[in-house]
């Protein structure tokens, strides 16, 4: 079902054209974040599972394997099937908090 | 081009935005019922809540040329009440054989804890009863893996239950095989911050093909954009992809999902071989 090589009918030029400053800003806001999370006024949060998890993913960005996307979100994700016992908040925070 | 947004709810936004979809292309809406961005303290709200989706939103997006159908349930992020749930379900067959309503949903997970499953169940055992149409919310983020896995093992465990009348929708890259591997129908949700943007969205479609993959705006209350979808066909044409593959994942996709419950049909549709011949 998966068609991953040449399945975007554009060729690597025409893709830089139109997305790299994209791509490009979206890659200096990261750094941006990082930045301001090392500057902030308080230490307050260098385990917390939401940094914690970011920067273990930020490693699939890089080196030449494919899939990134997917290996990020799974990196992201709650791999545990079994259901809470109960609801412990309403709204998920965008990774797995232990 | 004119498309179809199986997922918009439209008691959220504001009727200048029936207008910018009229203008844009909208044909058909489908309202799942939603959440009100705070659990409810009774039961009551969900008759109000049902009229409004079966009465007074037809009529809204009637004014734009739009023609509006819904779904009907106890929204997931409500799911863990089991008491709301079951007062819930009980209020669900009163609307059931309104002319708008398409089936159940969208049921689904959102902490994927026992009771919300339990709710989930409940809902699927009312649709089956009446041979109803699903449309299933998989959750947000971190938990999007798995409550679709709990739920795409569900699903597959009840004989009954024909995967080409279920739409799991919300998919992303780490779902979208498992749901259209087991013959589920998919929606991709045009986020600009959660889900997919329209560019992660054109990429999936590139990877999967168009076959029983839909795309919607999910517009609510949220950061969300109502002319997602339009967004969405100008990125497939910048690509290059065809008029008649655009046309297929925007119109003739979650028309033939809906299709299938006798109650949705389309005034005035050009079938695309007639569109083809046209050119």
């Amino acid at each position: 079902m998966d068609q991953y090589e040449k399945s975007c009918p554009l060729t690597q030029v025409e893709i830089l054209d139109v997305d790299f400053l994209k791509a490009r800003n979206h890659l200096l806001e990261i750094a941006a974040f990082l930045d301001r999370f090392d500057r902030a006024r308080e230490l307050d949060g260098e385990t917390d599972f939401r940094i914690v998890a970011f920067r273990e993913v930020l490693a699939a960005l890089v080196g030449d394997a494919p899939d990134k996307v997917k290996r990020i979100q799974m990196g992201l994700s709650d791999r545990h099937i079994e259901p809470l016992l109960e609801r412990d908040v309403q709204s998920a925070f965008g990774a797995v908090r232990s | 081009m004119q498309y179809i947004d199986l997922h918009a709810h439209m008691s959220s936004r504001t009727t200048d935005d029936y207008e910018m979809m009229s203008l844009t292309g909208c044909v058909a809406i489908s309202e799942p019922a939603f959440w009100a961005g705070y659990d409810t303290c009774t039961p009551d709200y969900f008759r109000d809540y049902f009229y409004r989706i079966t009465e007074y939103e037809p009529k809204r997006a009637a004014q734009y040329g739009i023609q509006h159908y819904c779904w009907l349930c106890l929204n997931p992020k409500e799911s863990e009440d089991r008491e709301m749930a079951k007062a819930v379900l009980k209020i669900i067959p009163e609307f059931l054989d309104h002319p708008n309503v398409l089936g159940i949903g969208e049921i689904g997970l959102n902490r994927v804890t026992r009771n919300e499953l339990a709710t989930f169940i409940e809902h699927v055992e009312l649709a089956m009863q009446t041979n109803e149409l699903i449309h299933i919310h998989t959750p947000h983020l971190e938990d999007k893996y798995k409550g679709t896995k709990v739920m795409v093992d569900t699903l597959l465990a009840d004989k009954r239950l024909t995967p080409g009348r279920v739409m799991l929708d919300h998919a992303e890259e780490h779902t979208i095989e498992m749901i259209l591997g087991n013959g589920f129908w998919t929606g991709l949700t045009l986020y600009p911050t959660t889900k997919v943007t329209h560019s992660r969205a054109v990429d999936l479609i590139e990877r999967y093909g168009t076959e029983r993959v839909c795309v919607a705006s999910a517009c609510d209350w949220a950061p969300s954009h109502p002319i997602a979808i339009p967004q969405f066909i100008g990125e497939m044409r910048r690509r290059g992809h065809s008029e008649e593959t655009i046309r297929k994942v925007v119109y003739e996709n979650p028309a033939e999902f809906l299709g299938q419950c006798p109650k949705f049909k389309l005034k005035h549709r050009v079938p695309g071989a007639v569109l083809r011949l046209m050119k």
